[in-house]
C-alpha cells in the first residue's frame, strides 16, 4: 500500500467535535445572513445613493 | 468537469472538458464544452446583465430605478452609463460614510459566499474575465508573494471602510480600476450634454490628478495581467476577499481523491496560480473549476444538515483514468 493511500483522511483528522459543530456554524451563518437580508429589506436599508455614485 | 453525486457513486460529469474528451470519456455525456469557454460566456453574459441599461444613449443619465437598490455580486461600477445594478463595494463604503452598517448588502453577499464561496469571482466578475484574456498562456507566470495579498486586508480595512467612515468620501471607488474601465474612461470619453442644464456632464478642465492616478492604477493592473496571474484579484480585491471567508464553509466543495500523485497541472491550469492537492478549498480559490478537467479534482455539495462529505464517499472510489 503507498503513502498516499495510508494517508489520513479529512474526515478522520477532523475530529467528532469539528464533524458536530460545524453543520451548526453553517446553519448559523444561513439564519444570521437571510436575516440582515430581511432587516434590510424591513428598515429600508438598500443603496439610495447612486445619484452621486460618479466618482470622476 | 466533474460534478460530485449524493448518492454515493463516481462522481459522473454534467458538462465534459476537452480534457474529458482526449480521454477518451466514455459513457458520458458529453458537451463540446470546456470549463474556461462556459466561464467566458457567463462572464460576458454578467457584464451585460448588469450594464444592460442602453436608454443611456438617449437620455445621457444613469439609470435611477429601483433595481439599483440592489447589488449585482461582483464589481461593477453603478456611475457607468448603461448600469442596472450598484455595486456592492460602493454600496458598502455608502453605508460605512454615513455611518450605518451594510445590513443588506453583507447579508446579500454572505448567503452567496455560503452557497458557492468565491466562486462569482471566477465565473461572473467581468474584470476577472479581463485579467484571464491578458495572461500570457505560453509564458511561466511570475509568482505572488504570499505576503502581498494581505494587501487585501488594508484595502478592505482602509479604503472601503475606515477611509469611507472617517472622510465621508468614497475612496476605494475613486481609485478602483473597474470603475475607471467601465465608468470614468466612457464617461470621459463620451462626455455628452446635459439635457436638463445644457452644459456637458464632466465640465471643461475638471480633469484632475484623481484621474490621471486612476487610469495609470488600471494601465499598471492591466500591463502586470500579462506576467502574473489575476494581480488585482489576488492582491487588491477587496470582495474577493470578503468571498474567500467563506470557501472553507460554503456547501460547494473542491475535493481531491487519494491517486493524485501531485503532478501540478491542476496549478498550470489555475487562474490564480494555486496547487488544489494542497488544499482543495483553499480561500484563494475562485471556484472556477478549470482543475475539475483534471480526473482527480472532483466538485461537489455538503449540506449541513447530516449529509455526507463528498470526501468521505469518494475515498470509496478510486480515480478514473
Amino acid at each position: 500500500m503507498s503513502d498516499e493511500q495510508n494517508a489520513p483522511s479529512q474526515a478522520e483528522t477532523a475530529g467528532p467535535g469539528a464533524q458536530r459543530g460545524k453543520p451548526a456554524v453553517v446553519i448559523g451563518l444561513f439564519v444570521l445572513f437571510l436575516a440582515m437580508i430581511g432587516y434590510g429589506i424591513v428598515a429600508g436599508n438598500v443603496f439610495d445613493n447612486y445619484e452621486n455614485a460618479s466618482n470622476l | 468537469m466533474h460534478f460530485g453525486t449524493v448518492g454515493g457513486r463516481k462522481p459522473s460529469s454534467v458538462i465534459s472538458t476537452r480534457a474529458d474528451k482526449d480521454r477518451g470519456g466514455e459513457g458520458r455525456n458529453t458537451m463540446k464544452v470546456t470549463t474556461t469557454e462556459l466561464r467566458k460566456a457567463t462572464q460576458l453574459f454578467a457584464l451585460l446583465w448588469a450594464n444592460s441599461f442602453f436608454g443611456a444613449f438617449f437620455t445621457r443619465k444613469i439609470y435611477k430605478g429601483p433595481l439599483k437598490s440592489t447589488c449585482v455580486p461582483f464589481l461593477n461600477c453603478h456611475a457607468c452609463p448603461t448600469a442596472t445594478f450598484s455595486c456592492p463595494v460602493g454600496t458598502w463604503q455608502h453605508y460605512m460614510a454615513t455611518h450605518q452598517f451594510p445590513f443588506f448588502v453583507i447579508g446579500q453577499l454572505g448567503l452567496i459566499g455560503m452557497l458557492v464561496g468565491r466562486m462569482v469571482c471566477g465565473w461572473l466578475c467581468p474584470f476577472g474575465f479581463v485579467q484571464d484574456a491578458l495572461s500570457s498562456s505560453t509564458r511561466q507566470p511570475l509568482q505572488v508573494p504570499r505576503a502581498w495579498t494581505y494587501l487585501r486586508w488594508v484595502v478592505l480595512g482602509l479604503l472601503v471602510i475606515a477611509i469611507p467612515w472617517i472622510t465621508t468620501e468614497h475612496w476605494f471607488s475613486k481609485l478602483c480600476p473597474v470603475g475607471t474601465l467601465i465608468a470614468a474612461l466612457p464617461w470621459v470619453l463620451w462626455n455628452p450634454t446635459d439635457p436638463d442644464t445644457g452644459a456637458k456632464i464632466i465640465a471643461p478642465g475638471s480633469f484632475g490628478w484623481l484621474l490621471a492616478a486612476k487610469i495609470a492604477i488600471l494601465v499598471a493592473i492591466l500591463v502586470v495581467s500579462r506576467v502574473v496571474k489575476r494581480p488585482f484579484c489576488r492582491i487588491f480585491c477587496p470582495l474577493g476577499l470578503f468571498f474567500s471567508f467563506f470557501n472553507k464553509v460554503s456547501i460547494l466543495r473542491l475535493e481531491v481523491a487519494p491517486g493524485c500523485d501531485g503532478c501540478d497541472a491542476c496549478q498550470k491550469l489555475c487562474p490564480v496560480d494555486i496547487k488544489v492537492y494542497e488544499d482543495p478549498n483553499s480561500s484563494d480559490c475562485i471556484r472556477c473549476l478549470d482543475c475539475t478537467s483534471c480526473a482527480h479534482v472532483t466538485v461537489g455539495l455538503r449540506l449541513p444538515l447530516g449529509m455526507p462529505a463528498a470526501s468521505d464517499r469518494n475515498q470509496q472510489d478510486s480515480p478514473s483514468p
